[in-house]
């Protein structure tokens, strides 16, 4: 036997409302706090990236540099074609590279010495930020 | 009650991220009443319940207070639970095959115990338990936090006449159920 519809709409509000367990506010805030701390920490991870990609972009050009700096003032202002004969008429050009690479060990010292010191004020940088934006709680 | 909320949330978005908690206290069983409804599960509600708060923290700043504040969490209550259903679903038919002989086990043993108004109430649960999430959003809106069609309208994104058509079709949907 089918109930008729007024009998359901009444039955509909019996239904008693649930309740949220007693520390269910403590619970949520606790989470907020864990993400903002989260979301602080990725933050500080962000420019440290960068830091080290214009790190190693600066020891990628002290290397060129160290080759021979001729080359690298002819790249930027000579079109491709004439950078590739000037190549071809200076045989002493990829010596000098291979020069370069034979001093890497300590010119690497020094360039990753100056990415470490980097790291490192941006790390103190980052945790002096971090304390400000933790501070709402 | 409106101009409680706005208050409220202008000192969280001004940096006292504690005050916070007090729209949490404020709204929680009403969060947690439509999570259950739809996910019919307490630990899932709970959890979903939390995403619910979680998410209306972080677009805080987005509620131009244009609606009430209750309307704009109902909103992010209702669809979030329904889209958490739909992620559980394939969990949640495992476990009621698994459970529903030992369930209805346990609902004959009670069965002599109650009166007839809880024995109605409870075919009534069984019947909510089979249709669909989002009939069981609408009849948690409408009947439990008893919010009228045209606000249920604003939250769930269906036109006035659409909501009194589905609850009317949800009403005999379960007359035939139970």
């Amino acid at each position: 036997m089918e109930l008729n519809d007024e009998y359901i709409d009444q039955l509909l509000g019996k239904v008693p409302k649930e309740k949220a367990a007693a520390d269910f506010a403590d619970g949520v805030m606790q989470k907020i706090e864990a993400q903002a701390a989260i979301q602080a920490v990725k933050q500080s991870m962000l420019p440290e990236r960068y830091l080290l990609l214009f790190s190693l972009l600066g020891g990628l050009l002290v290397l060129v540099f160290m080759a021979d700096f001729s080359l690298v003032s002819n790249f930027f202002s000579q079109p491709v074609q004439l950078f590739i004969h000037y190549l071809k008429s200076k045989p002493d050009v990829l010596p000098g590279l291979l020069k370069a690479v034979l001093h890497l060990p300590s010119l690497s010292l020094a360039i990753f010495s100056a990415i470490g010191l980097l790291l490192v004020i941006e790390r103190i940088l980052q945790k002096f930020s971090f304390k400000q934006r933790a501070g709402i709680f | 009650m409106q101009t409680d909320d706005l208050s409220i949330i202008k000192s969280v978005l001004s940096g006292q991220g504690n005050d916070y908690k007090k729209l949490v206290v404020k709204y929680q069983d009403m969060v947690m009443s439509i999570a259950m409804r739809v996910l019919q599960q307490r630990e899932d509600a709970e959890d979903t319940a939390q995403i619910c708060f979680l998410k209306a923290y972080e677009k805080l700043a987005t509620f131009k207070g244009d609606s009430l504040f209750s309307t704009w969490l109902y909103r992010i209550s209702y669809h979030t639970a329904i889209s958490k259903y739909r992620q559980k679903k394939a969990v949640r038919e495992i476990r009621t095959t698994k459970f529903s002989d030992q369930e209805t086990h346990i609902a004959d043993e009670f069965k002599e115990s109650v009166t007839e108004d809880e024995d109605e109430l409870q075919r009534l649960e069984k019947a909510l338990q089979k249709i669909e999430p989002e009939e069981r959003g609408l009849i948690s809106l409408y009947y439990t936090q008893e919010l009228a069609v045209a606000e249920i309208s604003k939250i769930t994104s269906l036109s006035e006449s659409n909501v009194k058509v589905k609850l009317f079709r949800i009403r005999k949907k379960l007359a035939q159920l139970m």
